[in-house]
């Protein structure tokens, strides 16, 4: 049954492009990395955060560590319109995004651990007044890896680590469904096939339908890192995460919307002597088996590979400055495939066309007294989406974001850690609404302005012994 | 760390952080902002006229030339309008005498619906229908009303006023009221039946009505209600005193009679105060030609013509129609605009309102503007040329309104 195909071309495929969108990736899995920038993947922090900065670093630990962090992201942002200059803003949300990290040395060089963190999450809301809510109005991803690690110092110069992820997805897309993209249903021949309800007068923007798709899977990922003393001042590091495309089994559910709409008689040749109520014409296509009933969808999610390559050079005891390059190889995702369960449900393909991520990151660390370090930091990354995918899903752009912190040595064995980071994403072009199913946007439907920034907070606490 | 090597630390931060910031920016084309924040969303409403509907037709063409768009343009405020695909819907004429149309129709509605739009408009700005009387603004479903496939077509199954209230406007223009007594003057059966014209007192309890709605949106007070044109200035109606200057000429068949009750009135007859139908006049003498030997005879004292007491009729209403207009808008804030004054000047050019029948039909010029080049070639509604006109009297009384300086249509 083809006469939905567009309305479900919209459904579900924003999935993907969550974690696909370098917006989503959270890099603020520890209170002391978060405050100098998250750089140092050649000499991660002390507390057990190397299991996700760079396994290798768990080897230059004595004793064992646990910390325990989390981080409160308060995102915000909006969309200003060419035409009218009217801004919608995004709804007011903070995450919590939590980390721990379990590390032991066993004192012959070998280490392990295990870290629990969420590398990819948070979600976007919009009001469901906001045009873009037929793309998605309220969106959530969480992708929690647990990471058994090893260590091992290898020379007096070279650590080498390896961690596998156990990963494990939930997703929550929902969005609206425009009737005037929606096929009409078949007229007897008085209508050519495939007739849009726009062309019969119902305006943009009618919302007929609200849908709501919720999905996990699981997956595993490796994850190796190595650091080499150059010399006693500097220090490179290396780490590498491979992908996993993650199977996400999903439910959708749908409810009509009443769209109050109702022909005059005679109006059409639908009816032709008595009103016709378009919310009775549409409520079958939600009956069981109905193309709008309630179902199942598969499709997957790809968590791409990422590595980290860095430099830390000590200028003197006290003070440390790091730089990281950082590539997310988001480059080969063009298309995305996902299949329903319902027969009536055609599969759906769209265009993405994502592109690699590059991120450029700055730290330094300076130990002020010997209870308390300052740490400052700035980074740059690219995004994932081209000019053609920026969406209300994740309108994201580049982004410059500033950060600090503080350590404070409670006691000899306990230790606290205060981050600040403000996230300023450049003000970018994009699209509110979705191409037809099989067709590529292009920059033509960019009809406004995303704005975004977050303030993020981060409190930390380690435990060594 | 040497002060040379904080400078160049600095200098290098700095680059990245120019590099970093590069805002992308709003694209809003000068030709949309408007000319005063008085018109940043523009709505109209109305019937035919304000659609775009000439030569019995309505396309994507003739919807662009319509009155409220060349006013869109000069406010340069954004206008969305429902446009529909090519040849129309139905296709306008090209030859009235002989109903050629643009093109071909599409079967088989004989309407080639709504043009896709790869943008879709937030909202419409042009909410007319055409056929819509007053109450049709309100009510899709009124036993009065004249809903139409159109409504549906454009609206979608909303109201005039429930489209205008989805646009959320700053400003309105209102031209509607024409239909209350089009009808009456168009019924083929009997042309300028009283029963067909709505009562002054319904028109004035529904127009308040709508306009009550208006008032909700932020256009409150803001916008120009359009007086109803004179049934009576129209070329599709021909005073019968025409038919028998014209009969006198010879141009017309010779078993087409004229009575002589289509006389003037200084001469005995009604034919300075009876209309003639196009539809009717135009039929007889099409009838006559094709059978010669037929005597085919208008009378001027018949049904199918608006008579002296019909005409006064609908005389009196659109005065009443307009009295009650102008009152409300000189209560409620909005500029009033009477189009009779400029559609009576009009006619007094025979180039620009030409009359049927033609003495001399042959002119090519009555096959291109058989009703003069005022109207489009159904004679009841404007052309291209008389919406520039009708936007410029609705610029004039804006600028009176509220001080504004809209640039008038070149």
């Amino acid at each position: 049954m083809r006469r939905y195909a567009l309305l479900l071309s919209s459904l579900v495929v924003g999935l993907p492009a969550l974690g696909a969108a370098q917006g989503f990736g959270i890099y603020e899995l520890n209170t002391c990395m978060m405050g100098r920038a998250g750089v140092g993947v050649a000499q991660p922090c002390p507390d057990g955060s190397a299991i996700f900065f760079n396994p290798a670093g768990l080897a230059s630990l004595k004793g064992t560590h646990i910390s325990v962090g989390g981080t409160l992201i308060r995102p915000m942002g909006g969309f200003t319109d060419d035409l009218f200059g009217q801004k919608t803003d995004m709804a007011s949300q903070t995450f919590v995004v939590p980390n721990v990290y379990v590390t032991h040395n066993f004192g012959n060089g070998l280490a392990a651990g295990i870290g629990l963190y969420v590398p990819y999450g948070l979600g976007t809301e919009w009001p469901t007044t906001f045009p873009g809510r037929f793309s998605g109005y309220k969106t959530r991803l969480n992708t929690l890896y647990i990471q058994p690690t090893l260590a091992y110092q290898v020379a007096d110069r070279l650590q080498l680590g390896i961690g596998i992820a156990y990963i494990h997805s939930s997703v929550e897309l929902n969005q609206r469904l425009d009737l005037s993209a929606q096929a009409l249903p078949a007229t007897g021949g008085i209508l050519p096939p495939g007739t849009l309800f726009s062309a019969i007068g119902i305006p943009a923007y009618t919302d007929f339908a609200d849908s709501k798709l919720t999905g996990s899977g699981n997956g595993v990922a490796v994850h190796i890192g190595a650091i080499l003393k150059i010399t006693d001042r500097l220090s490179l590091g290396g780490r590498f995460m491979t992908r996993k495309t993650v199977t996400i089994n999903g439910d959708v559910a749908f409810s009509q919307v009443n769209t109050g709409l109702v022909f005059a008689p005679g109006t059409t040749p639908l009816n032709p002597t008595t009103p016709l109520p378009i919310d009775l014409v549409l409520a079958p296509e939600f009956a069981p088996g109905a193309p709008l009933s309630n179902g199942t969808a598969t499709t997957q999610l790809t968590l791409p590979d990422q590595w980290t390559l860095g430099l830390t050079y000590q200028l003197n005891p006290k003070w440390m400055v790091s730089g990281d390059f950082q590539q997310v190889v988001w480059g080969w995702f063009n298309a995305l495939n996902v299949t329903f369960a319902n027969p009536a449900t055609p599969p759906l393909a769209r265009y993405e066309g994502f592109r690699d991520t590059y991120g450029y990151r700055f730290g330094t660390e300076y130990q002020y007294s010997p209870k308390y370090t300052f740490r400052a930091g700035y980074l740059y990354h690219t995004s994932a989406a081209p000019d053609i995918t920026v969406t209300p899903l994740l309108p994201e752009g580049s982004r410059n974001e500033f950060t600090l912190g503080i350590g404070a040595t409670l006691t000899p064995q306990w230790h606290a850690d205060l981050g600040y980071q403000y996230v300023r994403q450049n003000d970018r072009r994009g699209r509110t609404i979705d191409p037809a199913t099989g067709t590529i946007a292009t920059t033509g439907v960019n009809t406004g302005l995303y704005q975004f920034s977050a303030h993020l907070v981060a409190l930390g606490l380690a435990l060594t012994f | 760390m040497s002060r040379t090597t904080t400078l160049l630390g600095a200098a290098t931060l700095g680059l990245v952080l120019g590099a970093g910031c590069n805002d992308e920016q709003l694209f809003r084309p000068t030709s949309v902002i408007p000319v005063n924040a008085l018109f940043t969303r523009y709505v109209a409403m109305g019937n035919s006229i304000t659609a775009g509907f000439q030569s019995a037709g309505i396309n994507d063409s003739t919807q662009r030339q319509a009155y409220p768009v060349l006013l869109a343009g000069q406010m340069q405020t954004p206008f969305f309008q429902p446009l529909m695909n090519k040849p129309g819907c139905p296709p306008p004429l090209v030859n009235v005498f002989t109903g050629a149309v643009v093109q071909p129709p599409v079967p088989p509605l004989n309407c080639a619906l709504r043009e896709p739009q790869p943008l879709p408009p937030p909202f419409l700005s042009d909410v007319a229908v055409p056929g819509a009387k007053v109450i049709d603004a309100l009510s899709n479903f009124a036993p009065t009303g004249d809903a139409n496939a159109l409504t549906t077509l454009f609206l979608g199954g909303m109201t005039q006023i429930q489209a205008m209230e989805r646009a959320n406007p700053t400003f309105v223009t209102i031209w509607i009221g024409n239909n209350d007594v089009l009808g009456a003057a168009t019924d083929t059966a009997n042309a300028g039946n009283p029963a067909l014209v709505t009562r002054v007192d319904s028109f004035t309890t529904r127009y308040t009505a709508m306009l009550n709605s208006v008032d909700s949106t932020p256009s409150k007070g803001h916008g120009v209600l359009i007086g109803v044109a004179d049934v009576g200035l129209i070329p599709y109606l021909s005073y019968g005193q025409v038919y028998l200057f014209v009969k006198s000429t010879g141009a017309l068949p010779a078993n087409f009679a004229v009575s002589n009750d289509c006389a003037p009135s200084a001469l005995g007859g009604v034919g300075d105060t009876v209309l003639v139908p196009f539809r009717y006049g135009f039929g007889l003498i099409a009838a006559a030609q094709a059978n010669p030997s037929t005597t085919y005879t208008l009378d001027c004292l018949n049904d199918h013509n608006i008579e002296p007491a019909e005409l006064a009729n609908l005389h009196a209403a659109v005065k009443g129609y307009n009295a009650a207009i102008a009152a409300l808008a000189a209560a409620r804030g909005y500029a009033y605009a009477d189009p009779n004054p400029a559609l009576l000047a009009l006619r007094a050019d025979t180039a620009q309102v030409a009359p049927f029948p033609h003495a001399n039909p042959a002119d090519p010029k009555f096959t291109t503007a058989p009703f003069g080049t005022a109207f489009s070639k159904d004679g009841v509604h404007p052309s291209a040329a008389s919406h520039k006109l009708i936007a410029n009297l609705l610029i004039q009384a804006i600028d009176a309104q509220y001080g504004t300086t809209v640039p008038a249509v070149p």
